[in-house]
């Protein structure tokens, strides 16, 4: 144990750097979001005042509250998160290859360290998720500050106050990242979860058997991911809904801790017996 | 004593081990010999778990290699296998995070003995300079056995006079050494045992002093009669 939190010391300090260029590079454009829809609708406000003499209430029933969801809508919120989420996905392969592509041969010292290699993926694992966390925290955070940015630099009558909740719950990307619901929240983070332990695997059999196992990673993948949401397939074609919702989720869980603990016993057998430097 | 029970190693169709057995043992420097190609280091990976084998079994002091086994042999490949960005200390601290059997003293002895600066990156290093900090992360871990893989491949000629000084000093003594090399004359009077490997079999296996005492050969003579023929 002692050892596994020494690794993911380690593996958090290699990561380190990419996330703090993540949430500066995020926290900059979503800011610069907060300006480019501020001004776009105090161009349309001033424009309505200059050119027709509107007061605020008629500007109002015209263009609308300025509220934050205006931001939260544009490409500088949504891209950055898009870019985040695509980083982790790069990661998740880069965390592994990097050890054997670097310039030196990491993987060597990693696989001689005298502890259970198995550590390695779960260290490796945790990082990964723990990045995400962080991530999104730290867009939870952002969102505040770039909130009271807004409320600094629109005239108090034009703004609609919107809690960090409503936001959440109006905007679909959003409610993906932070789920609402402590059920929901599981499903999608084990769901994530469950995805990275079956690419890890992939990657480790490509890793064992070179190109005959990245075919063999790459089947592993669609079979799993297959049998994982097999309830789903079957329940709404062969059987028609004879199931429940939460029947069927019930049955997708169980099937996922069957996969989750098969892929891990796999990724184990691999480091221990089959893993090529 | 390190035990390769007929080991096979095949890549693709390629046999390139083929019931290769040999023992090495503590307080002994046994140099395994072979031409480019011939799965000198693959035997290496193999001992050290870093490549499958398809027959045959290797054993440390009778078991098989196992975590705690990498408390009681190390090897020191022929690359840098410390992050680029590390600095010498760093790669010492990460070394001593993780094996119970680091000793601190021998590396900062070695680090003074090879005239090292610990705050050196260890990708600014010489090729020469970096052969020696893998044999200080190596042999700063109190290992019963010690794997090699070509320490002086590609250096200059001072490096190689300064890490053959090492075999000859307490660094060395007492442990089992498991060397490959081309370059023989410099450890040639060193070396205890041979074992030749070629065609992906043991060719020859002998003691170094037996060889000298009744043959009147040296090890390069008995290596020109089985690789020249």
């Amino acid at each position: 144990m002692k050892n596994f939190f020494k690794l993911l010391n380690f593996e958090l300090n290699r990561v380190m750097k990419l996330l703090i260029i993540l949430m500066g590079f995020t926290f900059i454009v979503q800011l610069v979001g907060v300006f480019v829809s501020k001004n776009n609708y105090l161009t349309q406000v001033e424009m309505l005042q200059q050119n027709d003499g509107s007061s605020v209430s008629q500007v109002l029933q015209t263009i609308g509250y300025f509220s934050f969801d205006r931001v939260v809508n544009s490409l500088f919120f949504i891209g950055p998160i898009m870019i985040c989420v695509a980083a982790i996905l790069f990661y998740v392969f880069l965390i592994w290859y990097r050890d054997w592509f670097g310039k030196n041969t990491f993987v060597y010292r990693l696989l001689m360290l005298p502890t259970e290699r198995i550590n390695l993926f779960f260290a490796k694992l945790t990082t990964i998720v723990l990045a995400t966390l962080s991530l999104v925290g730290f867009q939870l955070i952002a969102i505040q500050i770039e909130m009271l940015v807004m409320r600094w630099t629109v005239p108090g009558e034009y703004v609609m106050e919107v809690t960090l909740r409503q936001l959440i719950e109006f905007n679909k990307i959003l409610l993906l990242i932070v789920p609402n619901q402590f059920e929901l929240f599981m499903s999608f983070y084990g769901a994530g979860i469950l995805t990275v332990v079956i690419l890890f695997t992939a990657i480790l059999l490509e890793r064992s058997y070179r190109l005959k196992g990245a075919l063999i990673g790459g089947t592993f993948v669609v079979v799993a991911n297959l049998l994982v949401i097999l309830p789903l397939i079957l329940n709404e074609t062969i059987f028609h809904s004879f199931l429940y919702n939460g029947e069927v989720l019930l049955i997708i869980l169980a099937l996922g801790v069957i996969v989750l603990a098969g892929s891990i016993w796999l990724s184990k057998r691999l480091l221990d017996k089959k893993i090529r430097v | 004593m390190i035990e390769v029970k007929d080991i096979v190693k095949r890549f693709g169709r390629k046999t390139v081990l083929d019931q290769v057995s040999f023992t090495a043992e503590k307080g002994q420097i046994t140099c395994l010999i072979g031409v480019n190609g011939m799965g000198k280091t693959t035997i290496m990976n193999a001992i050290m778990k870093l490549t499958p084998l398809q027959a045959g079994e290797i054993l440390v002091d009778g078991e098989k290699v196992k975590k705690d086994t990498f408390e009681k042999i190390v090897f020191i490949p022929d690359a840098t296998i410390m992050l680029p960005h590390f600095t010498i200390e760093m790669a010492m601290e990460f070394m001593k995070d993780f094996y119970q059997n680091w000793n601190q003293r021998r590396a900062d002895d070695m680090l003074a003995f090879f005239k090292l600066n610990r705050k050196d990156k260890i990708a600014s290093l010489s090729k020469g300079n970096t052969a020696k900090v893998n044999l200080l992360l190596g042999l700063a871990v109190d290992a019963d056995y010690i794997l090699m893989d070509e320490p002086f491949s590609g250096i200059d000629i001072f490096s190689r006079e300064q890490i053959a000084e090492v075999f000859t000093s307490h660094l060395i003594e007492d442990r089992g050494v498991l060397i490959t090399t081309h370059e023989i004359g410099d450890i040639e009077h060193l070396i205890d045992k041979v074992v030749l490997l070629n065609d992906g079999k043991i060719q020859k296996e002998f003691m170094t002093e037996d060889v000298r005492e009744s043959e009147g050969k040296s090890v390069i003579d008995v290596l020109r009669e089985v690789f020249v023929q």
